[in-house]
C-alpha cells in the first residue's frame, strides 16, 4: 500500500524529473521506509510519511515552476517573454514560499484541517476509485482500447438482447468498413491439467484475432497464428494467464511448448498473458484461451454453424464515428436476417447496440453505475461536511488573523495580494488534504478488496486508485477548497483597517455568527441524512433476511459440476451424473439429492416463452404465447428445497427422455392461465414439443428477493439434458463434513477430476442481499464519519462561545446563578442548533431516500421508526458535544471569569 | 573548460554537505543520505523529494557526475546509480571550506560564539 501510494506520487512530477529520477526516488523511498518500519510500531510509519509528503509536494510545485520558467526562457521566437507573466510567477513561488511557512508554523491546525479533508476527500475518492476499476479505466493489460467497441444484437427496442452465431460473426467481420476488425470470444468451463489432477479454470474460447484486437502482448510465448483460426479442430493449442502460470506451473519459464491436457485433449502450451490481463469483462477471473476452432472438442453442445453463443467486440476504423458505425452494423444485420430468413425466438434482433468495451457489460455497467451513483452522493455529502468543517476553522483563524491582515494592509499590501495569500494557504491545506484521500482511498479499497462475494465463479476485485484517480482527487479537493476558502480569505481581508488596528478586540458581529451557526446547523443535516440513509438500507437488509423465499435454505449443499469440461461426451456424463447421485445418497445424514440447472436466489434467471391454446383470454399474447422464467430439475428437487407441491405430483425418476414430456408450474402461472382451476393435465407447446403439467408447486422466490413472483416452470432435466448442473443435497449433518464427503465420492468416480467446490445454500443465496449489504455498510461508515466531523464542529462551535460569554457567565454565578442554569444556558444553545439540524435533515433526508426505492424491498423510504431511531442518537450526540463545553463554564471559578478580558 | 570555482560561492549548507560525503566515496542515493545524516548528527534529513531536487542541480552545474562503476550487482543492487564528485565538485566544496574557514577563524566571529557559548 506505501508503495503504491509513494508511486502514485511521483506521478505528479513532471515527466522529465519522473523519468530520469523516478526509479531512484522509489528505491531511496524502500529503503527509507524500512528503516522508518524496523521494530517500531506504525506510528513511525506514519509520521514518516507527515515528514514527506510535504517536501515531496514543495518539490513537485518547484519542479513544475522550473519546467514553466524554462518554458517561458527558452521561446525566443514570438514576443519577448512578457515581464508581468514572469513577475507573476515569482509572486506565485512566494506565494507558495509563505503559505508552506505559516503552515508549518501552525502545526495542530494544519494537522486538524489535512485530516479533516483528508476524511471527506478519501471518501469520494474511495468510490470514484472502485468506479473507476470496474467500468471507467480501459481494461488491464490492453494497450489502445479507445476505439474498440462492444457489439450486441439487440431487439429494436433494444430492451432484450442475442449474442451471435459463428456464421454472423464472420459475415459481420467479412463486409464490415466502418470497423477495422472484428472479434468474438464466449466463455468455456475447463479443466486444465499438467499432470495428475485437473484445475477447474474459467476459460475463454476466442478468435484468432482477440489477443491482437485488444493490443495484449504475451508475457511469454506467443498468441494465437492467423492460421490457428482457420480449420476446426487442427490446433490443439493454449494460452494461460499469469496467475494460473505462477500459481499452476510455478512460474516456470520453460513451460511454453509443454503438453498439457485441457478437458482431457492433449494440448500444447504456446503462450502466458501479461499479468493484469484477465478478458474481456474483467471482474471475472480468466485463467486460459484457446482457439474458437476447437470448439467441437471443448464445447461439445454447441455447434460452430449453431445459434448464437458468441460475443462480440471490434475497432472502429479511423475517422468512423460510432453513430456510423452502429447504422452500417444494423444495415448489415438486417441484410443478414433476410438473407438467411433467420428467427430467433420469437423476437428480431435486428438493432446493434454500440458501447465502450470495460469491465462490464453495457447492461450491468448502467445498473452499477447507478448504484455507485448513490454511494458517491453518499460520499459527497461527507466531503460537504468536512469542507464546511475546516472553513469554520479558517473563519475561526481569519477572524484571530484580523490584526496580522490589518497590519499587512497598513503596510500597503493591496486586498487582491491578501486574497490571494490566504487562497494559497487554504489551497495548499486541500492539496494535502488530497494526498490524504488518496491514502484514504488507498486503504479503504485494499480493505474493499477483501469483501467476500458468493459466488461459484472467480471474481476478482481489483479497485486500487490510478492516476485518473489521482487527478480526481486533485481536482474534487482544488475545486472545494476554492468553493469553501473564498469566503474566509474575504472576510479576513476586510478593509476596516483602521477600525480594526484601533480596537483590536476580535470582531463579534452578528453576521459572522449567524454565518458560522448556519454552517454548523448545515453540517448536522447533512450527517443525519447519511444516517437515515444507513439505518434505511439496514433495516431493508433485516426485512430481507426476513423475506420467506418460499423454500428452505438452510440445510442445502451446492456443487457446480460441468462434464463437457471433464471431456465426458454426453452418454459419459448421464453415467457420472447417476453415479454421483447413488454415492452423495448413501453419504450418512444425506435426505436428499437432486440436480438442478440454476440455483434459486442467485440473480440469474432464464427466461422462455411458451405457448398455450386454452389459457383464459388476456393471459397470453394474440399468437397464444406467454413468458415464463424456467429452470430443469431432476427427480427429489423438491424435497431438496422443502418446497410443497400444492396439487399433482413433483418429476421423479420416470419422467425420463422415453417418457412423455412434462413439467411442474408455480401457482401464479396456474393462477394467471387457468384461473377457474384444474392446472394439473393441461397442455403446453414449448419449442417443437408437447408439454403436460403434473403439477403445482408453492410460489417461492427464484431469481431475487423482491422480485415480483413471475410465472415458473420447472422441467425435468432428464428430458432437457444439459452437461452442466448443480448437485443440491439436503442434509441434516455438518456442511463441512458433507462437504468432504461429496469431495471424497466425486475423487472415487475420476481421480483426475479437478476438486469440487462445495458450498451453501446460504452462502450462494446471500449474494441476492449483496448490494444492500455493501449500501448499509459503506453509508453506515460514511454516516458514522460524517457523525463525527458535525459533532467536532458543534463542539467546536459551543466551546468557543461558551468561552466568549466566559464573563457574562461569572457574572451570573456571581449574581447567584446555579451551577445547572449555566448548563442550561449553554447546552440550550447547543439543542437549538441541534434541533434545527434535525427538522432540516429529515427534511432533506426524506427527499433523498426516494432515490433509494429500488434497492430498499418493501421498506418505506418514510420509515418512521428509522427517522426517530436516528433523531434520537442524532439529538444525544449533540447534546454530549454541548454538554461538555457547558461544563467545563459552570465549574470556572467566577472570580477568575470576571477577570477575563 | 576551467570554470572558476568562486562562481559558485556560497554554497547552499545541503550542497556542501553532499559534496564532501561524495568526496569521500562514491553513493547512491540511500547511501548519500545515511551518510549525511550521520555527518550532520541527523539536523539534514534528507528524503526523495529533496535530495534528486539537489542531485538535479548538482547534476546540472557538473559539480556531480553520475559513477560509471556499479557496485555489487550480486547484492541485486544493479538499477542502483552511484554519484561521484567532479574534479570542478572537489575544487567548488574546497574553496567553500577555505571560505567557512576563514569565517570561523574572524576575531569577531569567535568572539561572538564564545559569547554565546552554551
Amino acid at each position: 500500500v506505501n508503495e503504491r501510494l509513494f508511486a502514485l506520487l511521483l506521478l505528479c512530477f513532471p515527466p522529465g524529473f519522473r523519468r530520469r529520477f523516478g526509479a531512484e526516488m522509489r528505491l531511496l523511498f524502500r529503503d527509507q521506509l524500512r528503516d522508518a518500519r524496523t521494530g517500531r510500531s506504525p506510528v513511525h510509519v506514519v509520521r514518516f510519511w507527515f515528514h514527506l509528503v510535504p517536501s515531496l509536494v514543495a518539490a513537485v510545485l518547484l519542479e513544475w515552476r522550473d519546467v514553466v520558467l524554462e518554458r517561458l526562457v527558452s521561446s525566443p521566437p514570438g514576443p519577448p517573454p512578457s515581464n508581468s507573466r514572469e513577475r507573476m510567477l515569482h509572486s506565485m513561488t512566494s506565494d507558495l514560499r509563505l503559505a508552506v511557512r505559516m503552515l508549518r508554523k501552525n502545526p495542530v491546525f494544519t494537522l486538524i484541517a489535512v485530516l479533516v479533508i483528508a476524511i471527506g476527500s478519501g471518501a469520494v475518492t474511495t468510490i470514484f476509485s472502485a468506479m473507476n476499476a470496474i467500468v471507467l479505466r480501459p481494461l488491464p493489460g490492453t494497450h489502445g482500447t479507445e476505439r474498440l467497441v462492444d457489439i450486441e444484437r439487440r431487439s429494436a427496442d433494444l430492451s432484450e438482447g442475442t449474442t451471435a452465431s459463428y456464421d454472423y460473426f464472420r459475415q459481420l467481420r467479412e463486409r464490415t468498413r466502418t470497423l477495422d476488425d472484428i472479434a468474438a470470444w464466449t466463455k468455456v468451463s475447463l479443466t486444465l491439467a499438467d499432470r495428475g489432477q485437473g484445475n477447474a479454470v474459467y476459460g475463454n474460447m476466442v478468435s484468432g484475432n482477440y489477443f491482437a484486437l485488444l493490443g495484449v502482448r504475451p508475457a511469454l510465448g506467443r498468441f494465437f497464428a492467423p492460421d490457428e483460426d482457420r480449420t476446426p479442430l487442427t490446433h490443439a493449442v493454449v494460452v494461460v494467464s499469469y496467475g494460473f502460470w505462477q500459481s499452476a506451473l510455478g512460474s516456470d519459464s520453460g513451460a511454453i511448448g509443454r503438453a498439457v491436457t485441457v478437458n482431457g485433449h492433449p494440448y500444447t502450451l504456446i503462450g502466458v498473458a501479461p499479468t493484469g490481463f484477465r478478458g474481456v469483462f474483467s471482474p471475472l477471473k480468466v485463467d486460459a484461451w484457446v482457439p474458437l476452432m476447437m470448439q467441437q472438442q471443448l464445447r461439445t453442445t454447441r455447434d460452430l454453424e449453431d445459434a448464437a453463443w458468441l460475443r462480440t467486440f471490434g475497432r472502429l476504423a479511423p475517422g468512423v464515428t460510432v453513430d456510423q458505425a452502429r447504422q452500417e452494423l444494423t444495415a448489415l444485420t438486417v441484410a443478414y436476417i433476410a438473407e438467411r430468413g433467420e428467427r430467433a425466438g420469437n423476437r428480431e434482433y435486428n438493432t446493434i447496440r454500440l458501447s465502450a468495451l470495460t469491465g462490464l457489460p453495457a447492461d450491468a455497467r448502467e445498473g452499477f453505475l447507478r448504484f455507485m451513483q448513490l454511494l458517491l452522493g453518499a460520499a459527497a455529502l461527507v466531503l460537504l461536511i468536512a469542507s464546511v468543517n475546516v472553513a469554520s476553522m479558517l473563519s475561526a483563524r481569519a477572524i484571530a488573523r484580523q490584526r496580522e491582515m490589518a497590519v499587512r494592509v497598513a503596510l500597503g499590501a493591496g486586498r487582491a495580494r491578501l486574497v490571494r495569500q490566504l487562497l494559497t494557504e487554504t489551497m495548499m491545506l486541500f492539496t494535502l488534504g488530497a494526498f490524504g484521500g488518496m491514502g484514504v482511498a488507498t486503504l479503504a479499497t485494499a480493505a474493499l478488496e477483501q469483501v467476500p462475494i458468493p459466488t461459484d465463479a472467480a471474481v476478482v476485485l481489483e479497485l486500487s486508485p490510478d492516476p485518473r484517480v489521482l487527478s480526481f482527487a486533485l481536482a474534487i479537493s482544488l475545486a472545494t477548497g476554492l468553493l469553501f476558502g473564498l469566503s474566509p480569505a474575504l472576510q479576513a481581508s476586510r478593509k476596516d483597517v483602521t477600525a480594526q488596528l484601533r480596537d483590536g478586540s476580535a470582531g463579534s458581529g452578528t453576521r459572522r455568527r449567524l454565518m458560522s451557526h448556519a454552517l454548523i446547523v448545515g453540517q448536522l443535516a447533512m450527517s443525519l441524512v447519511l444516517l437515515v440513509g444507513a439505518g434505511l438500507f439496514l433495516r431493508a437488509l433485516q426485512g430481507g433476511e426476513k423475506v420467506d423465499p418460499g423454500f428452505q435454505i438452510a440445510g442445502v449443499s451446492a456443487v457446480a459440476f460441468n462434464t463437457e469440461a471433464f471431456g465426458y461426451d454426453s452418454a459419459r456424463g448421464r453415467t457420472f451424473y447417476r453415479a454421483l447421485r447413488e454415492s452423495v445418497s448413501g453419504i450418512p445424514g444425506v435426505e436428499a439429492v437432486s440436480f438442478v440447472d440454476r440455483l434459486p436466489l442467485a440473480l440469474s434467471s432464464s427466461g422462455a416463452s411458451i405457448e398455450v391454446d386454452d389459457a383464459v383470454s388476456g393471459a397470453v399474447d394474440r399468437e397464444g404465447r406467454v413468458s415464463v422464467q424456467l429452470a430443469l430439475v431432476d427427480a427429489g428437487y423438491f424435497n431438496v428445497l422443502q418446497l410443497p407441491i400444492r396439487s399433482g405430483r413433483a418429476i421423479t425418476a420416470s419422467d425420463n427422455a422415453e417418457s412423455p414430456r412434462v413439467a411442474v408450474i408455480n401457482e401464479t402461472m396456474a393462477r394467471r392461465l387457468w384461473p377457474q382451476g384444474g392446472a394439473v393435465g393441461r397442455n403446453f407447446r414449448f419449442g417443437p414439443e408437447r408439454v403436460t403439467v403434473i403439477g403445482v408447486a408453492q410460489d417461492a422466490k427464484y431469481d431475487f428477493l423482491a422480485e415480483a413472483t413471475p410465472s415458473f416452470v420447472y422441467f425435468a432435466s432428464a428430458q432437457n439434458w444439459r452437461q452442466d448442473q448443480w448437485l443440491v443435497v439436503r442434509s441434516a449433518g455438518d456442511a463441512a463434513a458433507l462437504a468432504s464427503a461429496i469431495e471424497r465420492a466425486v475423487r472415487t468416480i475420476d481421480p483426475l477430476l479437478p476438486r469440487p467446490v462445495v458450498m451453501t445454500l446460504t452462502q450462494t443465496t446471500s449474494i441476492s442481499l449483496l448490494p444492500q449489504r455493501v449500501a448499509a455498510l459503506v453509508t453506515g461508515v460514511l454516516g458514522a464519519v460524517g457523525l463525527l466531523l458535525a459533532t467536532v464542529g458543534l463542539y467546536g462551535l459551543i466551546a468557543y462561545s461558551a468561552n466568549r460569554r466566559t464573563r457574562e457567565i461569572g457574572i451570573r454565578v456571581a449574581l447567584g446563578a446555579r451551577r445547572s442554569d449555566v448548563l442550561a444556558l449553554v447546552v440550550r444553545e447547543g439543542m437549538w442548533l441541534a434541533g434545527l439540524g434535525v427538522v432540516i435533515g429529515v427534511v432533506l433526508a426524506g427527499a433523498a431516500s426516494q432515490l433509494l426505492r429500488s434497492l430498499l424491498f418493501d421498506t418505506s423510504p418514510f420509515d418512521v421508526p428509522t427517522y426517530a431511531v436516528m433523531s434520537l442518537l442524532f439529538i444525544a450526540v449533540a447534546m454530549l458535544a454541548s454538554y461538555l463545553p457547558a461544563r467545563r463554564a459552570a465549574s470556572a471559578n467566577p472570580a477568575t471569569a470576571l477577570r477575563a478580558d | 573548460m576551467p570554470l572558476d570555482p568562486r562562481a559558485f560561492l556560497p554554497l547552499k549548507p545541503v550542497d556542501l554537505q553532499l559534496l564532501l560525503a561524495l568526496g569521500e566515496q562514491e553513493l547512491h542515493g540511500y547511501g548519500l543520505v545515511q551518510a549525511i545524516a550521520e555527518r550532520t548528527d541527523g539536523l539534514v534529513s534528507l528524503d526523495p523529494g529533496n535530495l534528486y531536487r539537489v542531485i538535479k542541480r548538482l547534476l546540472a552545474d557538473g559539480l556531480v557526475a553520475e559513477s560509471t562503476t556499479r557496485a555489487a550487482p550480486e547484492l541485486g543492487e544493479e538499477r542502483r546509480r552511484y554519484y561521484r564528485i567532479t574534479p570542478l565538485g572537489g575544487r567548488v566544496a574546497g574553496q567553500e571550506v577555505r571560505r567557512l574557514q576563514a569565517l570561523v577563524n574572524l576575531p569577531s566571529v569567535r568572539a561572538l560564539a564564545a559569547r554565546y557559548a552554551p
